[in-house]
C-alpha cells in the first residue's frame, strides 16, 4: 500500500504541484485547504505524513499542527511546515507546536521529494 | 483511405525538397489536384441538407461521422455548368482555414484518380486553356502522363463569397 | 504534469487578484482586522506561489505591497486613500503580470519598467522603506549534496534526540541510515539516560547514538541530515584524512559553515503552458472534450430511438427509454458543472464604475443582485463586454450630473443596478439606472433623421425604446469617449443574439430606464422542437415555444401586407417559413402554427408538420451559413441527418417588422 501524504493549503495550485510531484514517487497524495479540513482528512484518512502551509483562513498551520499532535492520529507523523522568508520565529513556533521539520517557499519537486524521503524513509 | 496518414509521414521530406502529395480528381473531365496534407478522408456521395438562403457555393451540409460539415460547390466557383452524378463520384472532406477558423468542408468530383507524388519546382503556368477558370483559384499545373493536371489554390477556391456574391443568391 | 499546477497556480492567482480588488476597494470604507489579514493574505499567497510556479519577477513585484499590509496589520500603518490607490494599481500589475507569463524578457522588462519602478518607490515612502528589501531567493538549508567533492574525512557524531521528538514525527533509526548513506558508518548506542523501565515513559525519546562516519562528502551534508533536529543535543566534530582530488586548492570544500553547501533557490523552471487556461477546477478544454462525448451520446440515443421505434419490440424500447432517462440525467450533470455564479462578471464591475464616475465626476453607486444566479460558462465568458457597454451607457447617458440630479430633487448620488435572476430555462440579467430615462421624443426624431421610421408611423413606447438597438442609430456625436468606442447598441443586441438569447428595455422619463438581456441557461444542448418543411426538418428551440395550433389555407389571411392570425382573441403576425427560406409551398390543405415568444412577442412560424421533440446537440456554422437571417446552428437528427436550427429571434423581428405597426424599413 503506499505512504500517504496529507498536504494542507489553501492554495490548490500548491496542493496540485505536492501531489503531481509526489504520486509519480509511490505516494497517495490527498489534499485539504485548510488547518481544520486538514484535521478531519488526518482523522479520516491517517495519512503518513503531513505537510502544511502556516498563513490560511479557518485554522491556521500552528494551530493545526498543535492539534494534530494531541491527536492519536497525528502523533509521531512527521509534519513538514511549509515557511517563508526563513522567518526564524515561526520555525520555532511550529517546532514547539510539534512540526518535525520545515520547508522554505518557495521550493521545488526536488527539494520537496528529498524533503519527503528524509522523513518517511 | 489513409490520406492524411500519409501525408503526416511524407511532410519533412516534402519539406526538404519541395515535393508534395497531390491528390487527382477529375471534374467535367478535366484533371485536378489538391495537396493531400488539407484532405481528411474521402466518402460516397451523400445527398446534403438544404441550407435555405445559402449561398451558392456552398448550398448543404453533410454529416461526416457526428460532424456538420458544409458541402463546397467547386463547379460553381469554377464557372462549371452543374454536373450529373456519376457511379464513381466521391466526396472529398478536405480541412482548411475559413475567415480564420480551422474547418472542414466536402466538396464533390466526378472520379478520385490516384495521389502523385510532384516537385513543385516543376509547376507550369497555366495555359491558354486554363483561362476559363478564375486564375485566382489555380496554382499552376502539372504535366502527368501527357496530360495538364490543374493545381488548385485552397485557400482562393474555398474562400466565402463575397458580400455582394452573397446578396445576389438571397432571394427573399 | 506540473503544467497542470502552474496553470492552477495562474488561474488560483487571477481569482485572488479579482479577490483583492474587492478587498482593496472595500478598504476604502473602513477596514476592519479580518479585512486587512485578507489583503495581506492574498498578497502573501501570490508572492510565495508566484516564486514558486516560475513568476518570482511577479513575486518581487508583491513582495514590497507584502510588507506594507504586513506593517497595517501589525498596526504600524495606517489605510489610507494613498495606499489603497497605490494597492489597486500594484493589483493591475500584478494581473500584467500573470498576462505575460512566467519568468522571462517580458516579466523582466515589465518589472524593471518606469510603472513597476514608480510605485514601488511610492509604496516604500509610504511604508517607510522598511523591510523592503527583498530577501534573496530564500537559501536552500538542505540543498543537494555539496558543491565538489570534499576531502574524505572523518565526522564523530553524537546525537540525542529531544524527548519530544518521537512524538514529533521524528525517526532516528532514518537519519542513522541517511549517514549510512553517505559513507563508512560506525554506529554505537547511547544508553546512558534510558531509565528504568518501571519510569519509562512510552513515546519518549531516550536513546541516544554515536556515529563514525568516513566520507567525502563534506561537512554541510553531515549538517543536512540534522537540519530537522535542531533541539537534539548533537555534536559533530571532523578530522580530515586525505585532501580531495582536484579540487585545485577551491575553498568549496570549506566546510565549516553550514551555508557553504548552500545554493540559491533556483527558480522551477515553468514550462510554456504557464499561460491562464480558461478553468474553473477543470481546464475547459477537458469541460469541452465531455461536452463533445455527450452530444454524441446524446445524436446516438436518438438513432437508438429511431431503431427502436422502427423495430417495434417492447422489450427493446424499455431498454431504449431506460437509456434515455440516465442520458438525460447525465446530460443535466453534466451541463450543471458548466454552470457558473454570474457573480464572476458582475464583481468586475465594481472598479468599471468605481473607474467611470470618476472620469466623469458623477457620484455612482453600484448594486449587484442575484449574483449566486448561475449560468452556462459560455454565457459567463462572453457576456462582460454587452454588460460593460450597458453599464457605461448607464453612466455616461443615463445618469445626470449631481448638480441635475438635486435640481430634480433627486439623490445626488445615482445608482445603477445589476441584477441576475433565473426564469424557467432562461437566465435574465437586468442593468438598471435611475437616471434620466430614455428619451422618447428625441429617438423617434432621430430614427425619422436616420431613415429607420417613417413620419406617418406611431409606435408603442417599447417599440420606440426598441429603436436604440437597431443598426446604426447611435451617432458619434451623441457618444462620449466612455461609451463611445464606435460600438451602438445594436453590437449589444448582435452579441446577445449570437448567444441565443434577447434584450428588452423599460424606462421612465425622470426615474431610469431598465435594459433586460435573456439568455438561455445552458448553450450546448437544448430541448428543441422538430418541425417539418416540405423535404427538410428544422429545430425550433422549445423554451421559445408557446403552443401549436392548427390552420387551414382558409384561416391564412394577408390584410394590406400584413400578415396576421387570429388564435382565440388576439392577432398573431406571422411568417411563412417555406416563403422565407424560398422553398416551394408544399400546397397542404391543413398546416401547422408553433407559436413562439420571445420578449413578450408572439409570432406564428407556419410549418407543414410538427414531427416531434427531443434533446438538441447545437453545432455552430460554419463561416459560409453563419450570417444567413434566421438560422442559428445546426444538428445531427437520429437518422444521421443534418436539421438546422432556427434563430427565432431574428424571426420575430422579421415578422414584427412585416406584420407589426410597421417601420419604414420594412426587409
Amino acid at each position: 500500500m503506499p505512504k500517504t501524504v496529507l498536504t494542507i493549503d489553501d492554495s490548490k495550485a500548491v496542493r496540485d504541484m505536492v501531489a503531481f510531484t509526489l504520486e509519480p514517487q509511490g505516494f497517495a497524495v490527498i489534499g485539504a485547504e485548510n488547518g481544520a479540513a486538514g484535521l478531519d482528512a488526518l482523522r479520516a484518512r491517517r495519512p503518513d505524513m503531513v505537510i502544511t502551509d502556516l498563513n490560511m483562513p479557518v485554522m491556521n498551520g500552528l494551530d493545526f499542527i498543535a492539534n494534530a499532535r494531541s491527536d492519536p492520529a497525528g502523533m509521531g507523523i512527521p509534519i513538514v511546515m511549509l515557511t517563508t522568508e526563513s522567518a526564524p520565529d515561526m520555525k520555532q513556533k511550529g517546532k514547539a507546536a510539534g512540526a518535525t521539520g520545515w520547508m522554505d517557499k518557495p521550493f521545488d519537486a526536488d527539494r520537496l521529494i528529498a524533503v519527503t524521503r528524509k522523513l518517511m524513509g | 483511405m489513409t490520406a492524411t496518414d500519409q501525408s503526416a509521414g511524407d511532410a519533412p521530406r516534402a519539406a526538404q525538397d519541395n515535393h508534395d502529395n497531390l491528390l487527382i480528381f477529375r471534374l467535367e473531365g478535366e484533371a485536378f489536384a489538391v495537396s493531400v496534407k488539407g484532405v481528411h478522408e474521402i466518402l460516397d456521395l451523400q445527398s446534403p441538407t438544404v441550407v435555405p438562403n445559402a449561398p451558392a457555393c456552398s448550398p448543404g451540409l453533410i454529416n461526416v461521422r457526428g460532424v456538420v460539415v458544409p458541402v463546397f460547390d467547386i463547379r460553381h466557383r469554377l464557372g462549371m455548368v452543374s454536373g450529373t452524378e456519376h457511379a464513381s463520384s466521391r466526396m472529398i472532406v478536405f480541412e482548411n482555414v475559413i475567415d480564420g477558423e480551422t474547418g472542414r468542408l466536402a466538396f464533390t468530383a466526378d472520379s478520385v484518380e490516384e495521389v502523385h507524388e510532384t516537385d513543385l519546382s516543376s509547376l507550369e503556368p497555366i495555359p491558354e486553356l486554363g483561362a476559363i477558370w478564375p486564375q485566382a483559384c489555380l496554382n499552376g499545373a502539372i504535366r502527368l502522363k501527357d496530360e495538364l493536371v490543374v493545381l488548385l489554390n485552397t485557400d482562393a477556391l474555398f474562400a466565402p463569397d463575397s458580400v455582394d456574391d452573397v446578396a445576389a443568391t438571397r432571394g427573399a | 504534469m506540473m503544467e497542470q499546477a502552474v496553470a492552477a497556480f495562474v488561474q488560483e492567482a487571477r481569482d485572488l487578484l479579482t479577490g483583492l480588488e474587492d478587498q482593496i476597494l472595500e478598504l476604502e470604507g473602513g477596514s476592519t482586522p479580518g479585512q486587512i489579514d485578507e489583503v495581506f493574505r492574498i498578497l502573501h499567497t501570490v508572492k510565495g506561489s508566484g516564486g514558486m510556479f516560475g513568476y518570482t519577477d511577479l513575486a518581487k513585484f508583491t513582495h514590497c505591497f507584502e510588507n506594507a499590509f504586513e506593517l497595517v496589520r501589525s498596526g504600524t500603518l495606517a489605510v489610507g486613500p494613498d495606499l489603497i490607490e497605490l494597492s489597486l494599481e500594484a493589483r493591475d500589475l500584478m494581473v500584467e503580470f500573470l498576462d505575460i507569463g512566467s519568468d522571462g524578457p517580458d516579466s523582466a522588462a515589465l518589472l524593471a519598467s518606469d510603472r513597476s519602478a514608480k510605485l514601488m518607490a511610492r509604496i516604500e515612502e509610504i511604508t517607510g522603506g522598511s523591510g523592503n528589501a527583498l530577501a534573496p531567493g530564500a537559501a536552500e538549508g538542505a540543498g543537494g549534496p555539496a558543491a565538489g567533492p570534499a576531502p574524505m574525512t572523518r565526522f564523530e557524531i553524537t546525537f540525542r534526540p529531544h524527548k519530544d521528538a518521537l512524538r514529533n514525527g521524528m525517526r532516528p533509526e532514518l537519519l542513522v541510515r541517511e549517514l549510512e548513506d553517505l559513507g563508512e558508518t560506525d554506529i554505537g548506542f547511547d544508553l546512558s539516560q534510558t531509565p528504568a523501565l518501571s519510569a519509562l515513559e512510552p513515546g519518549d525519546a531516550c536513546l541516544g547514538w554515536h556515529v563514525d562516519v568516513m566520507s567525502d562528502c563534506g561537512r554541510s551534508a553531515i549538517d543536512d541530515v540534522f537540519i530537522f533536529a535542531d533541539e537534539a543535543a548533537l555534536t559533530i566534530s571532523e578530522e580530515v584524512l586525505e585532501p580531495a582530488a582536484e579540487t585545485g586548492g577551491s575553498d568549496l570544500a570549506d566546510a565549516g559553515s553550514p551555508a557553504a553547501g548552500a545554493k540559491p533557490a533556483a527558480p522551477s523552471q515553468s514550462p510554456a503552458a504557464g499561460r491562464a487556461s480558461e478553468s474553473i477546477r477543470v481546464a475547459s478544454s477537458r469541460m469541452d472534450a465531455m461536452m463533445d462525448s455527450l452530444g454524441e451520446l446524446v445524436i446516438a440515443q436518438a438513432r437508438l430511438d429511431a431503431v427502436s421505434d422502427s423495430i417495434g419490440d417492447t422489450n427493446l424500447a424499455s431498454v431504449v427509454e431506460e437509456v434515455q432517462r440516465l442520458v438525460t440525467g447525465l446530460r443535466d450533470a453534466t451541463l450543471s458543472i458548466r454552470l457558473l455564479p454570474i457573480e464572476t462578471v458582475f464583481s468586475k464591475f465594481r472598479r468599471v464604475v468605481r473607474d467611470l464616475s470618476k472620469e466623469l465626476g458623477k457620484d455612482v453607486q453600484l448594486v449587484a443582485e442575484g449574483g449566486d444566479t448561475e449560468v452556462d460558462k459560455t454565457v459567463i465568458d462572453r457576456i462582460g463586454d454587452p454588460l460593460a457597454h450597458l453599464v457605461r451607457n448607464a453612466i455616461d447617458h443615463g445618469l445626470e450630473t449631481g448638480e441635475q440630479r438635486s435640481a430634480a430633487g433627486k439623490n445626488p448620488r445615482g445608482t445603477v443596478r445589476m441584477s441576475a435572476r433565473q426564469e424557467g430555462s432562461e437566465v435574465l440579467i437586468s442593468v438598471e439606472d435611475n437616471g434620466r430615462g430614455l428619451d422618447r421624443d428625441a429617438i423617434r426624431a432621430k430614427a425619422i433623421e436616420k431613415g429607420l421610421l417613417d413620419e406617418a408611423t406611431d409606435l408603442s413606447e417599447s417599440e420606440y425604446y426598441n429603436l436604440i438597438f437597431q443598426p446604426g442609430f447611435s451617432t458619434a456625436a451623441q457618444l462620449s469617449s466612455v461609451s463611445g468606442r464606435g460600438v451602438g447598441m445594436d453590437a449589444v443586441r448582435s452579441m446577445i443574439d449570437a448567444l441565443g438569447g434577447s434584450v428588452d428595455v423599460v424606462s421612465r422619463p425622470g426615474l431610469g430606464s431598465r435594459i433586460t438581456l435573456r439568455l438561455p441557461v445552458t448553450m450546448a444542448i437544448i430541448e428543441g422542437l422538430r418541425v417539418r418543411l416540405g423535404e427538410s426538418i428544422y429545430v425550433i428551440p422549445l423554451s421559445t415555444v408557446e403552443e401549436c395550433v392548427e390552420m387551414s389555407a382558409a384561416d391564412m389571411e394577408s390584410r394590406s401586407g400584413r400578415m396576421v392570425l387570429q388564435i382565440r382573441d388576439q392577432m398573431v403576425p406571422y411568417l411563412a417559413l417555406d416563403e422565407i427560406f424560398g422553398q416551394p409551398h408544399s400546397g397542404q390543405e391543413t398546416r401547422r402554427v408553433v407559436i413562439v415568444r420571445i420578449n413578450g412577442n408572439e409570432i406564428g412560424l407556419v410549418v407543414d408538420d410538427i414531427i416531434g421533440q427531443g434533446q438538441t446537440v447545437i453545432k455552430s456554422l460554419s463561416p459560409y451559413h453563419r450570417d444567413i437571417p434566421g438560422l442559428g446552428g445546426a444538428t445531427i437528427l437520429g437518422d444521421g441527418r443534418v436539421a438546422l436550427i432556427l434563430d427565432v429571434a431574428t424571426l420575430v423581428r422579421l415578422a414584427l417588422k412585416r406584420g407589426g405597426p410597421t417601420l419604414s424599413k420594412a426587409a
